[in-house]
């Protein structure tokens, strides 16, 4: 086979792409632009400045930036600590990490919610060792816990890995130049590991702003995450364009926050450090080239 | 000293981390011996919910369309995503990076937007059922597949595969013999993390399922008011249960082995 | 000589295992020492110790007098130059060579000047701004040597450095590294397991095997006068044979009694007797002290290496005049150029001898 045949592998996928992907975005922008009755409308589009809307919208960004942080302020500690006990192995950390996703999703939820309840497992602890009991059951703060529950194993997993490449040998040259461990982890660590962090944050943030089942479940109903009113359009109401009206104006604010933080990492094949050790070899995109 | 106590709060960390990632785990277990129909009173140990687990037919389909959901996609998305992945490797960096965003759509877009565009285009041309959510499944389950196979195809030896040729393989042959081992890896983490993400799905099966089909996560969701059948937490129990002993078996049985041969080997010399 | 490092009967082991055993050295300022020995040595762990990555089980590491034996590698007077460059890969060169400067608060003009000074030093001017993943091996390593003696070390600690390049490049490194050695004029701890490289640049060789020293000294005396059939197999190629010294100045090789030079042996005690291949020549059949068939003849560019059996060993020998396969020769040397060997006793010993 030569090159031009091997490239034909890829296009069974190139027209699933086209099909269930490219398509159905198609198909949610025309729903976005029109009404009901086929005209063309921004209406849909600027239903995210309502009241209603914008509160749900700017309460799921502050969920989603502070759950996102959450998951980076926990991750790092804990890749760290992995580091120093040497529990290293890939295989183990993707194993505990992605393990309890094999209890139901809901169910996990709803775990929360009675460990988090008044009368919940959480209260009781704490008024077992004298602690005063907390009253974060259908508050903010339960839909962050759940929101970083579900999602710090995507936050953690690519930062473990892009640390987990740095080679040994380069954390000890740090060190015998002089850097203790904080300047080893600012000046070596933290920088290396970011590629991991771009797409740590890539793949939470945007989930975080939508899980409309953890905000029904752990807020109690009353909160309300930009998910939950889209859901409400297509099941409730049944405004399709006002619901891909709203879907297309967080989509579009996803791509563009999105190319701000990530830039053009998110199309190139593998972060700069991968290919740290094989330098001597040319790049590959070259010899295609 | 300082070592020491640093240690222990290392060990403390990783513990409290522990804790957070199972605790709702835990609770649940106990809650699928719990002898009462109610999630906050204790009635006592049973396991009737296990004896129950599959008399009822609703929980039985449930169960059955989630696990077929999920090896079905992921079988087709490996297909599908191994030979892109080849494809891919052999494109030049323009047709890469065009197919490198086609891959990443699904993998940004909120499952929710992507959801409910899957599910405004099928309901032109497909009745929503169990093969809208089979196509759903394959398209999120294909970037996985992708994302895992690519970068071992990067790594691997080409020269084994010609040297399989020169010996005189067949390009099937050679294919089968020399590269798919070196992927192996990469596709069955590719595969276990795709299955692992259609079973625990809900937000793009909710949107794409119609009304006939459920899979267990759309069912309890639709349980919530009414009340959670203790049934379920049995059935959740006993698949995590499963895959532990599984992952458990696949990730320490090699290294077991290998112990075991290394203390032959040291008996042998010494 | 000023001692600058003195390792005090030092032991490490890892999972059990030892990998060095009670090994005493001292360091001397200003002198290029290499540590070789076959993979597995010790060699490494030894220098990782000097280097602090590495506390040994027993034993001091005493840096000008003071013991330095618990102290983290960032706060000692020394650095590494690591086989695998270890440059950090989201900095520039200048950057890479400024770190260790930026972490003592050097001002600006300072660093700029060091830096400038380091480039030129290794020959990389004009590369400041380049990442290192765009430089190739030989380049990367001259970035590493550079970031390491811009700190002014008193010890620069070089671990294979080179042993990832190819020949060529290999040979050039090495001349430039004694060039540099000499600019810099401090002491150089050089790990390998080439021992042209060693012959080459040391001043000192310690020949180290099973985690301990089989013999120290010049270049020269460890070529010509090898300790122990180890070390003599180790240095280039050796004829090691059995023999058995009949009395001062005689030794019996293969039935045949050979004069030689070496005294102090016991009485008919039996030796391993040690000759290089170049000094062995080919003579007419009988006129040697011994008859063989020549097995092998290979052109070698600068020599003929050759191939004689006799009875059951197989000698080597280095000659410029070819000889005919086949054919029987005899072989002749001189007295002096015979190297006699006390056998191994310790088990250790015995070790090395099975390698």
């Amino acid at each position: 086979m030569n090159r031009r045949n091997r490239e034909l592998l890829a296009s069974p996928y190139f027209i699933w792409s086209i099909g269930f992907t490219v398509i159905p975005l198609i198909v949610i922008l025309r729903y976005a632009f029109t009404t009901a009755g086929g005209t063309f409308t921004l209406e849909n589009i600027l239903a995210i400045g309502n009241a209603i809307n914008r509160k749900a919208f700017l309460f799921s960004l502050e969920i989603a930036l502070i759950c996102t942080l959450l998951c980076v302020l926990l991750a790092y500690p804990l890749v760290m600590v992995v580091r120093r006990l040497h529990i290293s192995r890939r295989a183990f950390m993707l194993f505990f990490l992605i393990l309890p996703m094999w209890m139901n999703f809901i169910l996990r939820l709803l775990a929360w919610q009675m460990i988090l309840s008044s009368n919940g497992i959480l209260n009781f602890i704490l008024q077992a060792i004298g602690l005063k009991p907390l009253d974060i059951a259908n508050t903010w703060a339960a839909i962050i816990i759940g929101v970083v529950y579900d999602y710090f194993p995507f936050m953690m997993l690519p930062i473990f890995n892009a640390i987990a490449d740095i080679e040994e040998d380069v954390i000890e040259a740090a060190k015998d130049l002089g850097a203790g461990p904080l300047t080893v982890f600012t000046k070596v660590i933290f920088p290396l590991s970011i590629p991991g962090l771009k797409s740590g944050i890539t793949i939470v943030f945007v989930p975080s702003m939508t899980s409309f089942v953890v905000a029904d479940i752990l807020g109690g109903g009353k909160l309300q995450l930009i998910g939950n009113i889209i859901e409400q359009e297509f099941t409730r109401s049944s405004n399709w364009n006002l619901g891909s009206g709203l879907s297309v104006a967080l989509m579009v604010f996803v791509f563009i926050s999105m190319a701000f933080t990530i830039k053009d990492d998110v199309v190139r094949e593998e972060p700069e450090l991968a290919r740290v050790e094989g330098s001597d070899k040319p790049d590959r995109r070259e010899r295609a080239a | 000293m300082k070592e020491r106590l640093i240690n222990f709060i290392c060990r403390f960390y990783f513990l409290l981390i522990m804790i957070f990632l199972y605790i709702p785990i835990a609770v649940m277990m106990v809650l699928s011996v719990n002898d009462s129909r109610s999630r906050v009173v204790w009635g006592g140990f049973t396991l009737r919910w296990y004896g129950q687990l599959l008399s009822n037919r609703q929980i039985r389909e449930a169960l059955f369309t989630t696990i077929g959901l999920a090896f079905l996609s992921s079988a087709i998305a490996l297909v599908i995503g191994t030979a892109a992945a080849f494809g891919m490797h052999y494109m030049k960096k323009s047709r890469y990076a065009l197919m490198m965003g086609l891959t990443n759509i699904p993998m940004l877009n909120a499952d929710i937007v992507t959801g409910i565009a899957l599910m405004l285009w099928f309901i032109r041309f497909l009745p929503l059922g169990f093969t809208s959510v089979l196509i759903a499944h394959i398209t999120f389950n294909i970037p996985y597949i992708i994302l895992a196979v690519l970068p071992k195809i990067e790594q691997m030896n080409m020269s084994v595969y010609e040297a399989s040729r020169d010996l005189g393989a067949t390009a099937a042959y050679g294919f089968f013999t020399t590269i798919l081992p070196q992927l192996s890896g990469g596709i069955l983490s590719g595969f276990f993390m795709a299955v692992t993400m259609s079973m625990d799905d809900f937000m793009i099966t909710y949107f794409t399922k119609g009304a006939g089909v459920n899979t267990l996560s759309t069912m309890i969701y639709g349980e919530i008011r009414k009340g959670i059948k203790p049934e379920m937490y049995a059935l959740s129990t006993v698949i995590f249960t499963a895959v532990l002993i599984l992952l458990l078996v696949v990730n320490y049985a090699p290294y077991a082995r290998e112990k075991v041969q290394h203390r032959e080997l040291a008996q042998r010399e010494a | 000589m000023d001692t600058i490092l003195e390792l005090q009967n030092i032991s490490k082991s890892f999972d059990g295992k030892p990998i060095i055993k009670e090994l005493n050295l001292e360091i001397y300022k200003n002198e290029f020492i290499t540590l070789l020995g076959p993979s597995g040595c010790g060699k490494s762990t030894l220098l990782r110790i000097i280097g602090g990555f590495e506390t040994p089980d027993t034993g001091r590491v005493l840096f000008d007098g003071k013991d330095i034996t618990n102290l983290s590698p960032d706060k000692r007077r020394l650095h590494t130059v690591f086989q695998k460059y270890s440059l950090f890969p989201h900095y520039d060169v200048a950057d890479n060579i400024a770190f260790g400067l930026k972490l003592k608060k050097k001002d600006k003009a300072y660093i700029e000047d060091k830096v400038q000074y380091a480039l030129r030093l290794v020959n990389m001017e004009g590369f400041e701004h380049r990442k290192p993943n765009s430089l190739s091996g030989g380049q990367q390593q001259r970035v590493a040597i550079a970031r390491a003696i811009v700190n002014e070390p008193e010890v620069l600690l070089l671990d294979e450095p080179l042993g990832a390049l190819d020949l060529k490049l290999r040979q050039e490194m090495q001349r430039e590294l004694m060039k540099i050695k000499k600019e810099v004029g401090i002491t150089f701890i050089y790990v390998t397991h080439d021992q042209s490289e060693a012959l080459t640049m040391s001043d000192r060789i310690i020949v180290m095997n099973q985690g301990i020293i089989q013999q120290m000294g010049d270049p020269k005396s460890i070529y010509d006068e090898p300790q122990n059939a180890f070390v003599a197999d180790f240095i280039g190629e050796s004829n090691i044979i059995d023999g058995i010294m009949l009395r001062d100045y005689l030794v019996q090789i293969q039935g045949v009694d050979i004069p030689c030079v070496d005294i102090g042996f016991k009485p008919n005690e039996k030796v391993d007797v040690v000759i290089r291949p170049e000094d062995l020549s080919i003579v007419e059949p009988g006129r040697g002290f011994t008859i063989g068939r020549v097995m092998e003849v290979i052109y070698q560019g600068a020599y003929y290496d050759i191939r004689v059996a006799c009875g059951d060993f197989e000698w080597a020998i280095q000659s410029n005049n070819p000889a005919m396969p086949g054919s029987m020769v005899g072989l002749s040397i001189l007295p002096e150029n015979i190297q006699i060997m006390h056998k191994p006793r310790s088990s250790d010993e015995q070790i090395i001898e099975k390698n």
